[in-house]
């Protein structure tokens, strides 16, 4: 019991067998060849499969089993403009119904081939002759009668259903008289309007092949259309009703009819019978009749008596057959006049792209002395491209066989009173007794013109397997072969893979859901895919090119793992210990045995005398201002050199204000004052006093320089009573009780260990300090970037005192001795050293290299 | 008690500090690391102590404390005090990056005066009387106001001096001309200048060193001097 059909838009259940839906619409089953019902297709465009049944193209790929077809082709597909009809009816058809994949041949088009290889007898007079259509049976069993004579043998081959199969009836020779009507005169005009015994119109060819008979010369085209209708068991009882109505000619019949059963009617029409009302008949009637006529002239071939070796008795079926199978070496007679036919009615008929195949190899009619078709103008436009001899055609198959009809496109002077040869369209297919003959025609240029499943019958393996017993055996949801040959070359699959109805997918969503075999825009769309278009290349010059080097060479460098360094073995630092220890004892034993002594200075510096002048020439009524700006690591120098200045400023009772501007500074200005003060006796807060911190470095110093009360608020280590309360705040201490401005003071002294402080001070206190000396305590290592200004011709130091040597010069002129006298030796020991060891080096070096150079020069 | 501590365990943990900051000598210790360490850690405290107590409290909390509310009424407070403490707010933002923009402004202040005062200063301060002091007339007659110099110590010693002068300025202009090589190349004249300017900095350079060695000598003599001493006192303590 079949089961109810759910409709895939809908989901709602239809009887078994419904096509389309009966609530939506919604078609039921999906248009697939094999699988669909007959008569249940539409088209692309919506219409109906009856407005298409006359489709003979559609129909054979639709399927042979359907044994009618109806005439019912739409006026409007006749004018099609350029392109055959049949061309553009498979682009009307659905994706499921195309040829089959390439690699295959459909058995309607490789039985002829196959048929020879495998099983002759089966093919010819087997299951597809059980369907040959009831008119090329009436037409058969006519020209059996006539040629009875020439049938010698019955053809063996029993095993077919439907033994009214026009080729069984042939053998059988039991062809009754009237099975066909009455041949009409061989007129043009008559072509169209021979009627049929059922009444409705036949078309012409068949009027003519009916009148020919057996004893006519009209041969046989092997690879027509018919042709392959016959192989291929397809029912062409459409053909019967394409026949012309009496009494119509061609100009009367044209808008009617369609257009290539004009052209079918021009290929059954000899050539020098076109001239008048060719172009008409061609206008009006449809073209695939017209040159299928000629192919029913070839199916006529066996019957024409002409000789008795195109029946094999052996194996039953006709010499012609026996071509389309294996093909033909040779063209017959009736191939070559069925083939000039074919040319001369194709352009006439509105086969202009068959006439102008000829064309393409360079042989067109006209040039071959053959009258032009009329039928020229009805050129198709993408015919006219393959015209051009020299096109290189994309998709270039592997391995064409020329085909039979390709072969023969030479034309050739058809006799008087002799049909046209017409070239069998068999792939292939080498004419008997030609021998060498080469092809004159490329079918690579013919295969844009044909379908790829057209062309594919070259491709189809000799011993490949003849079609299913269902006829046609058309592989479902393939690509069009018209698809596949607009393929780019690069994708061009030879071979489409398509998988039993069964396994393929089933669409889930959308509008085709429930659907099988639907291509899937997926692998296409989302895929990821080489690009097809290649990278761009850089273009790098040389030293490009040897930076790109370097620099991977340095990238592989730092991934290189280096090896583990070797551990060093520890060495002692015996040249550091070396050093250390004769500098603490060039500085212990002066220091613990008093030896060595070195003599005091005898001279007083240059620069000493000035400022010596100048300290003793200070009031002692405004105290002096003295900046420590040293840091307490060179408190062992500056201490001992700014001591000797500071006793000798006290000695003379000049009040001494110190500052800083470091902060360590107050506690060095405390522990140097306070030593030297109470060595002294000067009591703190009118003999001396710290005003502490001046913070913010040269700017502090302008601002203090210009209002010292504003930049100092306090001072630092204030002096205190008995109470340890501060006497005195600072600025109101009496020391600095006339003191308001810089200049206020009676001199300022800066001590520093470095020459930026006292460049500050120097810069950023000289202008304001009007005629007050600016004195500088220098360590050693400033003295070089400070005396430029002091030995200016404007100085803007008026005194310098810098290292212990010119300390120790001072005290001695001072006659105060002090830390500087107490260092002396240990200085002057460590000094010694120091110039020994350099000594020492210099002489190491110089032997050294001496060694070196004589080792060189010898070596 | 006091004065003992004084007299007795600061200049013995004086004396260990500068042991253990001569014990480099050996190499590389942690007496030695313990040392800077102490240094490190007691100069910065004593500097935030030395900075608060002279420069914040009295200046800024001081004022606020004694005038109260007044201190924002009064026009020179608000300048000297609370302008001040307002600035001192912002440059806190600096702390943090998503507030530092609104530190820019006392930061600003900071540079911009700063730099105003160095440029300034160094101009009319280091600049110009250099200059004129470089350009001293090579009159034997003229005499040196602080030294004394005359005649021809003074010409030679005006001499040397120009002569340093323009070569240390010669020898930083790197000013050259382009050979037909390629190559670029002062003058044989330039060079000839420019490496009598490298040696006066060279010479220059020198002498500040031996003054640095001569500083660091004095320094080790006084090192050890105090550390004899202390020695003595302990051992005539005891």
């Amino acid at each position: 019991m079949a089961a109810e059909l759910r409709c895939p838009m809908c989901s709602k259940l239809n009887p078994p067998g419904a096509e389309e839906c009966g609530f939506c619409g919604a078609r039921l089953r999906p248009l697939v060849v094999g699988g669909e019902p007959e008569g249940s297709r539409i088209s692309a465009d919506g219409t109906d499969d009856g407005a298409e049944a006359s489709d003979w193209l559609d129909r054979m790929r639709a399927g042979s089993g359907a044994d009618e077809f109806e005439e019912n082709a739409p006026e409007d597909e006749a004018d099609s403009a350029g392109s055959p009809d049949w061309l553009g009816r498979l682009r009307e058809v659905g994706p499921s119904e195309e040829g089959p994949p390439p690699g295959e041949v459909p058995d309607w088009l490789g039985t002829p081939k196959e048929t020879t290889a495998e099983a002759p007898g089966e093919e010819t007079g087997g299951a597809e002759l059980a369907e040959v259509p009831d008119w090329l049976s009436r037409v058969r069993d006519r020209q059996a009668q006539e040629a009875e004579p020439a049938w010698g043998a019955e053809p063996e081959d029993g095993g077919a259903e439907g033994q009214e199969d026009w080729l069984a009836r042939i053998r059988d020779g039991g062809i009754p008289a009237n099975a066909g009507p009455a041949l009409p005169p061989l007129t043009p005009d008559s072509a169209v309007e021979a009627p049929t015994p059922g009444g409705r119109p036949s078309p012409d060819w068949i009027e003519r092949g009916e009148r020919l008979g057996a004893g006519d010369s009209i041969e046989p085209v092997e690879d027509s259309g018919l042709a392959w209708d016959i192989q291929s068991g397809t029912d062409l009882g459409w053909l019967e009703e394409v026949a012309p109505a009496e009494g119509s000619d061609l100009a009367q019949a044209g808008p009617a009819a369609p257009p290539r059963e004009g052209w079918l009617a021009e290929l059954e029409t000899p050539s020098d019978e076109l001239p008048e009302g060719t172009g008409e008949e061609a206008k009006g009637v449809e073209p695939a009749a017209s040159w299928l006529g000629n192919a029913e002239i070839a199916v006529e071939r066996p019957f024409t008596g002409e000789d008795e070796e195109i029946i094999r008795p052996e194996t039953g079926e006709a010499d012609w057959l026996k071509e389309l199978e294996v093909g033909a070496d040779e063209p017959s007679s009736w191939e070559d006049r069925g083939q000039r036919k074919i040319w001369e009615t194709a352009g006439e008929g509105g086969l202009g792209w068959l006439a102008e195949y000829d064309a393409s190899v360079g042989k067109k009619p006209d040039e071959a002395g053959e009258p032009t078709p009329e039928g020229e103008q009805l050129e198709p436009g993408w015919l006219s491209e393959i015209r051009a001899p020299d096109q290189v055609l994309p998709s270039e198959p592997e391995a064409v066989v020329p085909a039979k009809w390709e072969e023969a496109a030479q034309p050739e002077r058809t006799p008087a009173g002799e049909l046209p040869h017409v070239a069998a369209l068999v792939f292939g297919a080498q004419e008997p007794g030609g021998g060498a003959q080469t092809p004159d025609i490329d079918l690579s240029s013919l295969e844009v013109e044909l379908p790829d499943w057209l062309g594919e019958h070259k491709a189809a393996p000799a011993g490949g397997e003849p079609a299913g017993p269902g006829g046609v055996d058309l592989a479902p949801a393939t690509l069009p072969a018209w698809l596949e040959a607009m393929r780019p070359i690069a994708t061009f699959r030879s071979v489409v893979e398509v998988a039993e109805e069964e396994e393929q997918a089933l669409e889930s969503a959308g509008p085709l859901a429930g659907l099988r075999g639907v291509l899937m825009a997926e692998p296409v769309v989302a895929m990821p895919r080489a690009p097809t278009i290649g990278a761009a290349k850089l273009e790098v010059t040389e030293r490009q090119y040897a930076q790109a080097e370097l620099l991977h060479k340095m990238v592989e460098e730092e991934e290189r793992e280096l090896p583990s360094a070797d551990r060093r073995r520890l060495r002692l630092p015996l040249v550091r210990w070396a050093v250390s220890a004769v500098l603490l004892m060039a500085v212990i034993l002066p220091i613990t045995l008093g030896i060595p002594s070195f003599p005091l200075p005898s001279q007083v510096s240059r620069d000493l005398k000035p400022l010596m002048a100048l300290v003793n020439g200070l009031p002692v009524d405004r105290p002096s201002l003295v900046v420590f700006d040293y840091d307490p690591g060179y408190s062992g120098e500056m201490n001992a050199v700014a001591g000797a200045f500071i006793d000798q400023l006290m000695g003379r009772g000049v009040p001494v204000v110190s500052l800083s501007t470091r902060p360590y500074g107050p506690a060095l200005a405390a522990g140097l004052l306070d030593r030297i003060a109470s060595g002294r006796g000067v009591p703190a807060g009118t003999g001396y006093l710290h005003l502490g911190y001046l913070s913010g470095g040269p700017t502090a110093v302008q601002i203090f320089a210009a209002a010292p009360q504003d930049a100092v608020r306090q001072g630092f280590d204030l002096p205190a009573d008995a109470e340890g309360q501060a006497v005195c705040g600072g600025w109101d201490c009496p020391i600095l009780s006339n003191v308001h401005r810089l200049s206020d003071f009676s001199m300022v002294a800066v001590l520093s260990s470095g020459t930026e402080n006292a460049r500050t001070w120097a810069e950023q206190a000289h202008p304001y300090l009007g005629q007050v000396p600016l004195v500088m305590v220098l360590s050693a290592g400033a003295e070089p970037l400070i005396r430029p200004y002091y030995e200016a011709l404007e100085p803007q130091v008026n005194g310098i005192l810098s290292g212990l040597p010119a300390a120790v010069a001072y005290e001695q002129a001072n006659q105060l001795p002090g830390e500087a006298h107490a260092r002396w030796n240990p200085f002057g020991a460590a000094l010694m050293a120091i110039e020994f060891m350099l000594a020492a080096g210099v002489v190491y070096a110089l032997a050294r290299r001496l060694l070196r150079s004589g080792r060189a020069q010898r070596g | 008690m006091i004065r003992m501590l004084e007299q007795v365990v600061g200049p013995v943990l004086a004396s260990l500090l500068t042991i253990m900051m001569l014990s480099y000598i050996i190499g590389d210790n942690a007496f030695f690391r313990l040392a800077c360490f102490i240094f490190v850690g007691v100069a910065s405290g004593y500097a935030g102590a030395i900075a608060w107590h002279h420069v914040l409290w009295p200046g800024l909390g001081e004022p606020f404390v004694q005038n109260g509310v007044s201190t924002l009424t009064d026009p020179a407070l608000i300048v000297t005090v609370v302008v001040p403490l307002v600035l001192i707010g912002l440059m806190l933002f600096k702390l943090s990056a998503a507030t530092a923009p609104y530190g820019t402004l006392p930061l600003a202040l900071m540079v911009g005066i700063g730099a105003g005062v160095l440029v300034g200063g160094a101009i009319t301060g280091t600049l110009i009387p250099q200059s004129m002091a470089a350009m001293t007339t090579l009159d034997p007659r003229a005499v040196a106001p602080q030294t004394g110099e005359t005649g021809l110590e003074r010409v030679i010693n005006v001499i040397i001096l120009l002569a340093g002068t323009l070569s240390t300025l010669m020898y930083f202009r790197f000013t050259a001309t382009r050979s037909a090589s390629g190559e670029t190349r002062r003058t044989r004249l330039m060079r000839i200048v420019a490496s009598g300017g490298g040696f006066f900095i060279a010479l220059t350079f020198g002498v500040m060193y031996a003054g640095a060695l001569a500083a660091a000598v004095i320094v080790l003599a006084e090192r050890v001097q105090f550390l004899a001493e202390v020695v003595v006192n302990m051992l005539g303590r005891l």
